[in-house]
This record gives structure tokens, C-alpha cells and sequence, in this order.
């Protein structure tokens, strides 16, 4: 009989548990409960102690008795140089804790939701959807790949366990930005959004699928939605990423390279970090060089280390490459381009790279530049469009749009209508939007104002097919419906406009009425001449009155609107009409979510305040920024300028930089820039992770009740109009038309 | 927890290496230790921690400073190493005697032959008895998060465990039995 297994009382599962939790070597962070009678029993009887020190003695002779307690010498550096070359895993993480509550919705959150409905009463609430479902910072599951860097034709094997919100829905798919070796920055470009994969619920729980991306695909971006697309889990906006691998499993230049362009517009940190992974991984290709320059010249800090580090690699190449000595016309074309091109060996280059590569990319860019000079001082626009024809003829994919985009507007301001028709079809994609613009072209030149008019007809045709606009990877159904709705409002003011011009008013006025619901500054303004041309005075003073309204308005323009209007005899009513039009559209895009985190936010005299507390009874705009981001950093001047307007109005701003201790150099930086709106650091990272901020700036509006209102905008000008529209719904001022 | 640790957990969420280096040092060891007791083989639970590390800051996104750090991490380790085991469909059938106690201080003979029938007795519990009995009374996980780690009902864990425990006592009754009558 073994000495460690005598027979005796509680059951096994009694004494495991209880030597568990006395264990000194196992977490037992969260020990299930240990009946007060078994510890007694145990401890009055020899049999049952002898029982548990059996027990106790088993398990630390398996914790004890094992492998060496340090891993293999080298693991730790190459573990390390695994991250600092770029590799990735994705780990299958544990739900957080407000996940868990939202699921089993339990009397904690019902109360929290209880006490915020309660809170928020009567004005706000019934505009917007009620934040019945979603806490902020819960929004995202955790989707797990098989691998990031897929080789051609390798399967990629998704398992997604789902976040609350999706976790309900009775089917799933991943969405995907695909992106060739051609796409351009930003979310448009050549890149596409295609659904890739249906994602199968298992016995485990889990959603499972796989995906195969083609061959001509070297980036991903992709997110998880149910079927309809009304929710959508993007990984908090930063979505998950396939690089292309080549054969020999190394993820590829132009892997890298589309994930900078796909980042552009959502995160410049994380983009300008891939251009430092590009160097760093292809430390001898010219074209890394022009990422890290231009991320140089975009951070506006010339003595940074971002600019030291590209002075250096430049003059690498530079040393690498005397002028006149490479015959490579991509490397001519790059080394021209990150040169100092007013300098003697500028100007050298290119002479070079004209004389040996004038079809290269950088070529084509300056015989562009070099047309347009000499149209300036010949003035024969002609001789400049057939320039820039033979241009455009030899131009690669990546500089047509821009050698496009200048023969255009020559064209337009010429006036010849072959040139416009040519130049437009190079211009403008098939898309309802870009036909939309195409169409705007030809309604504004007379010779081409009927085919104009007919083509705006047929946009606003197609624009009835719910495809008729690809929709983005991110963009929920609801925001997708409003974008085509704006579409459509755009496409009528476009005819609206060109009836009447063509002395068609009444038709003119009817298709205006149309384009009229909504808030669009472009649109209001063109409603609003179009109005004026053909007569309908009540029309023009209601979007002259919203146009006074609008927080974007200058004084000037504002003041001058409003004598205009105070003239009229209904001037108060078309005030209140503009209020509530300006609160309804604006109210149209909230999706209110619930902050029931805490998150501690320390102010930079060393306060701690939490989140919830910084809003609490006021409208707030908090702003996420980062030091390190270009963007961020440019626009804090319009940052001061919104919190001084919206002071006024009674919301208050504050600055929540994404660092987690109050430096010194921080406090310098806020002195710097003149930063005299509240400011706060975000410790524990638990600001950002609840507001679902990942790249900066972010704009966040906070009703004053608990509830995040918006997504994050990086727009200061749409951020006052929600803002406001917050605060005067909320005030009570307007009385939103979907009040019941 | 500590600033100094918070701190060290939010420069490692933003990716600085220094502190992702320091967070090894810090808790590789006894990951390691635990990867290896869910895989059976130090190279597999070497490549799970390696793996761990690598993953670690964008994991840490995910991280609430509520919980500790030390268990979420363990918790990260033993899924890794579940689903790694999963995709390799590498049973082990043997436990790696001889790195049993490697670098521990040279324990009694007495204590060498029990951690020894011990280890043996483990390895010849089935799988799914084996990974509730190591979480629950080594690693000290509860029922419900073994439910979670590995997607079966805390009810189903405490059965497992009953059963893993008689196994357990049958299978030490045989070794022991076997060392008295034998060598």
C-alpha cells in the first residue's frame, strides 16, 4: 500500500479542493468554496489530515519534481529579436471581466444600466438607440489565425471567440481590405472589401473558418460581423492583418509596405513603426527610404531622432550610390527623390534620372511639374494637355492619378469638350460616388450640361441598389445607410444645380427639397445658391439659417447671415426649424455606449480622477493624443480653438495623452504647445482601452451621464457639431423630432 | 499591484523591449514550468513561452490590471499550450523522467522514488484526467476557469478530478506495491 493513499472520510474532490487552496505554489486566486465543516473534520481527524497531506504532498512533488526552473540560455535574446524583427503571435487571451458581465448579464450591470437609463433622462436618451447592449471598451473578441504571414496558397485557419455583441448572432463572416502590390493609402485607393470566410460555430463554443487569400493579395485587413453587417468587431478599429510571406516564409516588401498604406488615416504611430520594420527588415532597398522621409518630414520635428536616423540611412545610400554611378532606374529615381533636390548633386540626379529613366515614377512626376511651368509662361493649354497625354501614356499605374488629376482641371478651365470627356474616364473610377463627380464635371461645362444631367439621373438610379456603393470594412449597416443616403443627397444638389442652370427651376426646385434633409455644409451652400437662382426665397433663407447655425461658420459669415435673416418675418421659426434639423442629423450617427469601467486618469499635478467623474453632469470632449504622432501633434491648435468656442457653450475639453506617467518632458510639451485645457495621462492604459482609442487624435464626446456617445471622430470640426448637438439636446433647447 | 510593476506591464503593451525582457526574467521560469507539466516535452513548452513573450503586447491589450498579472499570464501559458498540443496531436505517452528535478536541490532517495512514482503514475493518466488534475491541484486554477481552459462544464471538471484522484490513488497502490516486491 502506497504511503501516500490511506482510505479514509471526505470525498476526494473535498480534500483536493482544500489542499488546493492551502497550496503555496498553485495561483488559487479564485478558490471555490471550501465547506467550514470539512476544515474542522480535517483538522480533528488524523486520518483525514493524513489523507490531505497525501494529497498536498503529490502535488508538490509534480510542482517540485520538474524541468530546470530557467529556460535554455539564448531563448530570452531570441525571443526578443523575434519581436524586434516583426513577428507576432496572437494569443488566445482570456475574456476580460466586463465581457463576462455583459454576457451573463448580471445584476451588477442590470443595475449600472438601471442607474445610467435612470440618469439620463427624458431629452437625450429617446434620440439615440438605448445603450441596452454595449458597455464601451467590450466591443472586440478575439480573433486567432493560424498564421499572420501566409505563403501563396497556404490556408489560413480562423478560430473568433466572440465578443457580447456578436456573440448572439446566428451567423458570422470575416470581412477583408485586400490590398495588391498597387493599392494606395488610406481606406480607398485600389483596395477592396470582400467578404472571405464563414465562421461556423463549434461544439467548443467557438466560431471556426479558413481563408486562402489569391495570389495577387500581399495585405489584409479583416474584421469579424454578423450576416446583415449591423455590428461589426474590427479589433477596436485596428483590425487583424494577413502579410504576404514568400516561399521562404519571410513576410515580403510590399507586405510591409501596404500595411503602412493601410494604417494611414487610423494609426501614424503604428504605420511609422512599420516603415522602421521595412528599413530595419530590407536594410538595403532604396525604397524604404522614401517611407522614413516622409514620415521624417511629417512628424515637423526636425531634430528628432526619427530625422537623424533617416539623415543616416540616406547618406548610406548616398555614399552606396555617387551620382552617375548606378544604372538601376528605380534607384536613381529614389535616390533624386530623397536628395536635397536644390543641391549640385540634386540637380545631378536628375539630369540622370530624366536622361536614363524618364518613364520612372519620380521621371513622369517632374516632366508633370515641368509641363505645368511651362504652360505658365506659354500659356497654351493645348500644347499642355498634349504633353500631358503622352505623360499619362507612359506614366506607371501609381502616378497616372496624379497626371490625371492635373490634365482636369486644364481641361475644365479650357473648356474643350473632348479633353474633359477623355480626362474625366481617366479620372474617375465606376463607382456610383465617382460617377457622381464625373457627372458634377459635365453638368458645370454647358456643351456637356445635358449628358451631365442624364448621368446624375442614372446615379441617383443606382444608388436605389444597396451595392451600389462598396461598403468599408468598419462601416456598420446604419452608418453605411446614411453614407449612401449623403451620396444621394449630393447627387441631387448636383442636378438640382444643373437644372437650373439649364432654366429648368421648377424641376430645379423639387430636386433641391430633396437634398435639402441632412447636414452637409457643401450641400446646404449649394441648395442654398441653387435656391436663390431660381427664386424660392423660403427655401434659401432655411439653409441660410442653418448655414448661420453651424459651429464651422466664421463670425464674420455668421453674423452676416443672421442680419440677413433677422429681416424676415419668420426668423425665429426658422432658427428653431435649424436647431432641430442640426440636432436630428447630427444625433443620427450616435452610438451610445455605457462607460461602466473605472479608469484612473492622472492630471499632470498629479490628481487622479476617474473617467466617469471627468464628464459627470457636463457634455465633455476628451482628445486623445500621442506625442509621437504627426497628426496628433498638428492638430492641437485646433484643439485650443474648440475648447475655447465650445466654453462658451458650456462643454468642457480635456487632453488625455496616451502615456502612462507624468514626465517631465510631457510637462515641456504641454508648455510648448500651449496647452491650457485640463490634461491628464492615462496610467493604467484603462482610459484608452474603455474609450476603444487606437490611433490619435481622438475626439470622444461624453454625454454628461455616463455614456460615450460617438465613435471617436479625428475631425475637431465634426466633434464640435456632436458636441453641441449633445449639449442642446440635452439642455432640452431642442425637442428632437423622434421625441415621442 | 505595484506602479513599478504596472509601469513595467504598460511599457510592455507599448512594446518596449527593455520592459518585455524584464517581464521574462521575471515569470519565464514558472511559465515554463507550467507549459512544460500540460506538454510533457521542454522543447514544445520552451517554443510555448517563446511564443508567449513574443505575443505578449498586443496580448496585454486584453490584460485588466484587476486581475493579477501572474495568473493571467498563466492562464495565456496554459492555453497556448493546450491549443499547441491540439494542433500537434503529439499524445505523450511517457513523462521525461530525466528532467525530473534537474537543477533542484538532489532530493532524498525516498523522496527521489515517490516524486518518481508520482510522475509515473501521471503519465499514465488519461489526457483529459491529467490536465484537470495539474491545473486544479498543481497550478491552482478553479473549476470554472478550468471549464474555460478547457471548454467543458466546471461540473465535468469536478468529475474529472474525482476521477483523476482514484486513478491517481490505484495507480500509486500498483507502483508502490511494485517497488516493495521488486528492486
Amino acid at each position: 500500500m502506497s504511503r501516500l493513499w490511506p482510505a479514509s472520510h471526505p470525498t476526494d474532490e473535498q480534500l483536493a479542493e482544500l489542499a488546493r487552496t492551502l497550496a503555496p505554489y498553485g495561483d488559487a486566486r479564485t478558490p471555490d468554496a471550501v465547506d467550514a465543516s470539512v476544515r474542522e473534520h480535517v483538522h480533528a481527524c488524523t486520518a483525514c489530515t493524513t489523507r490531505l497531506h497525501a494529497l498536498q504532498r503529490t502535488a508538490a512533488a509534480i510542482a517540485t519534481g520538474t524541468i530546470a526552473p530557467a529556460p535554455s540560455a539564448g531563448r530570452r535574446d531570441a525571443m526578443l529579436a523575434a519581436r524586434a524583427r516583426g513577428d507576432r503571435v496572437i494569443l488566445p487571451t482570456a475574456a476580460d471581466d466586463a465581457t463576462e458581465r455583459v454576457r451573463t448579464s448580471s445584476p451588477w450591470v442590470r443595475t449600472a444600466f438601471g442607474v445610467a437609463a435612470a440618469a439620463a433622462v427624458l431629452v437625450a436618451s429617446f434620440v439615440w438607440r438605448t445603450p441596452n447592449e454595449v458597455i464601451a471598451g467590450t466591443t472586440a473578441g478575439d480573433l486567432t489565425l493560424s498564421t499572420m504571414y501566409p505563403r501563396a496558397g497556404d490556408t489560413v485557419h480562423l478560430t473568433y471567440r466572440a465578443s457580447p455583441m456578436l456573440d448572439r448572432a446566428p451567423a458570422l463572416r470575416v470581412r477583408a481590405r485586400l490590398r495588391s502590390v498597387h493599392a494606395e493609402s488610406y481606406e480607398g485607393g485600389a483596395s477592396s472589401v470582400v467578404t472571405l470566410a464563414r465562421l461556423h460555430r463549434e461544439s467548443d463554443g467557438r466560431w471556426h473558418g479558413r481563408i486562402v487569400l489569391p495570389d495577387s493579395i500581399v495585405f489584409a485587413a479583416l474584421a469579424v460581423e454578423d450576416t446583415g453587417g449591423t455590428d461589426i468587431d474590427d479589433h477596436d478599429g485596428r483590425t487583424w492583418e494577413l502579410l504576404r510571406a514568400d516561399g521562404a516564409g519571410r513576410v515580403m516588401f510590399e507586405a510591409l509596405e501596404q500595411r503602412i498604406h493601410d494604417l494611414m488615416g487610423r494609426n501614424w504611430e503604428v504605420a511609422h513603426a512599420t516603415s522602421r520594420q521595412l528599413a530595419d527588415s530590407f536594410p538595403d532597398d532604396i525604397r524604404t527610404l522614401s517611407w522614413e522621409r516622409s514620415f521624417a518630414i511629417w512628424s515637423g520635428l526636425p531634430a528628432d531622432s526619427i530625422a537623424a536616423r533617416y539623415d543616416a540611412r540616406a547618406r548610406t545610400f548616398e555614399q552606396r550610390h555617387a551620382a552617375g554611378r548606378t544604372r538601376d532606374p528605380t534607384t536613381i529615381g529614389y535616390l533624386y527623390w530623397t536628395s536635397d533636390r536644390r543641391s549640385p548633386r540634386g540637380r545631378a540626379l536628375r539630369e540622370q534620372l530624366l536622361r536614363d529613366a524618364p518613364t520612372n515614377s519620380f521621371a513622369i512626376q517632374e516632366r508633370l511639374f515641368e509641363a505645368l511651368d511651362v504652360l505658365t509662361q506659354s500659356r497654351d493649354t493645348a500644347r499642355a494637355l498634349s504633353t500631358l497625354d503622352t505623360l499619362y501614356a507612359q506614366a506607371p499605374a501609381d502616378r497616372r492619378v496624379q497626371v490625371a488629376d492635373q490634365a482636369l482641371g486644364l481641361a475644365v478651365a479650357y473648356g474643350d469638350t473632348a479633353s474633359i470627356r477623355r480626362w474625366t474616364t481617366r479620372t474617375f473610377g465606376a463607382s456610383a460616388d465617382e460617377e457622381r463627380r464625373a457627372a458634377g464635371v459635365f453638368v458645370q461645362h454647358p456643351a456637356l450640361r445635358a449628358e451631365g444631367l442624364d448621368r446624375l439621373r442614372r446615379v441617383l438610379r443606382a444608388l436605389e441598389r444597396p451595392d451600389a456603393l462598396p461598403r468599408r470594412l468598419s462601416e456598420r449597416a446604419d452608418a453605411f445607410a446614411r453614407r449612401q443616403a449623403l451620396e444621394r443627397r449630393r447627387a441631387f444638389a448636383a442636378l438640382g444645380r444643373g437644372l437650373a442652370q439649364s432654366g429648368a427651376a421648377a424641376a430645379a426646385l423639387d430636386t433641391l427639397t430633396r437634398a435639402a434633409d441632412g447636414w452637409d455644409v457643401s450641400i446646404m451652400r449649394a441648395v442654398a445658391s441653387t435656391a436663390k437662382t431660381v427664386g424660392d426665397t423660403a427655401l434659401e433663407a432655411r439653409m441660410l439659417a442653418r448655414l448661420a447655425l453651424d459651429p464651422a461658420a466664421s463670425p464674420a459669415v455668421r453674423d452676416s447671415l443672421r442680419t440677413r435673416l433677422r429681416a424676415r418675418p419668420d426668423a425665429e421659426q426658422l432658427q428653431q426649424d435649424a436647431e432641430r434639423a442640426f440636432v436630428d442629423a447630427i444625433l443620427a450617427e450616435a452610438r451610445p455606449r455605457m462607460i461602466a469601467r473605472s479608469a484612473p486618469l492622472r492630471a499632470l499635478d498629479g490628481a487622479v480622477t476617474d473617467l466617469r467623474d471627468l464628464a459627470r453632469n457636463t457634455v465633455t470632449v476628451l482628445v486623445t493624443v500621442s506625442r509621437y504622432c504627426g497628426p496628433a501633434v498638428e492638430v492641437l491648435p485646433a484643439v485650443r480653438s474648440m475648447a475655447a468656442a465650445l466654453a462658451a457653450e458650456g462643454i468642457r475639453t480635456h487632453v488625455l495623452f496616451e502615456e502612462t506617467t507624468v514626465s517631465d518632458s510631457l510637462r515641456a510639451f504641454v508648455t510648448e504647445h500651449t496647452l491650457t485645457i485640463p490634461t491628464y495621462v492615462d496610467p493604467e492604459q484603462a482610459g484608452t482601452r474603455t474609450l476603444n482609442s487606437w490611433g490619435t487624435p481622438g475626439f470622444h464626446i461624453l454625454d454628461g451621464n455616463g455614456a460615450l456617445v460617438f465613435d471617436a471622430t479625428s475631425d475637431p470640426e465634426v466633434a464640435t457639431r456632436r458636441a453641441l448637438a449633445v449639449r442642446r439636446a440635452a439642455r432640452g433647447a431642442v425637442s428632437p423630432r423622434s421625441a415621442p | 499591484m505595484a506602479s513599478a510593476a504596472l509601469d513595467l506591464i504598460g511599457a510592455a503593451r507599448r512594446g518596449d523591449v527593455t520592459a518585455l525582457g524584464a517581464l521574462y526574467d521575471v515569470h519565464a521560469a514558472r511559465l515554463l514550468r507550467i507549459a512544460f507539466r500540460v506538454l510533457g516535452t521542454a522543447d514544445d513548452a520552451e517554443d510555448v513561452v517563446h511564443d508567449v513573450f513574443v505575443g505578449l503586447p498586443e496580448a496585454l491589450r486584453h490584460y485588466d490590471e484587476r486581475g493579477r498579472f501572474d495568473a493571467w499570464l498563466a492562464q495565456i501559458t496554459v492555453r497556448t499550450a493546450l491549443m499547441r498540443r491540439r494542433r500537434d496531436q503529439r499524445r505523450r505517452t511517457d513523462v521525461q523522467l530525466d528532467a525530473i528535478g534537474a537543477s533542484a536541490p538532489e532530493p532524498s532517495a525516498d523522496v527521489r522514488i515517490e516524486m518518481l512514482d508520482v510522475h509515473r503514475a501521471l503519465a499514465e493518466l488519461p489526457e483529459t484526467l491529467r490536465d484537470v488534475y495539474l491545473l486544479h491541484q498543481v497550478e491552482g486554477f478553479s473549476h470554472l476557469e478550468i471549464g474555460e481552459l478547457l471548454h467543458i462544464s466546471p461540473g465535468a471538471s469536478r468529475v474529472r478530478l474525482t476521477r483523476a484522484l482514484d486513478a491517481l490513488r490505484r495507480l500509486l497502490c500498483a507502483h508502490s506495491d511494485d517497488s516493495s516486491t521488486g528492486s
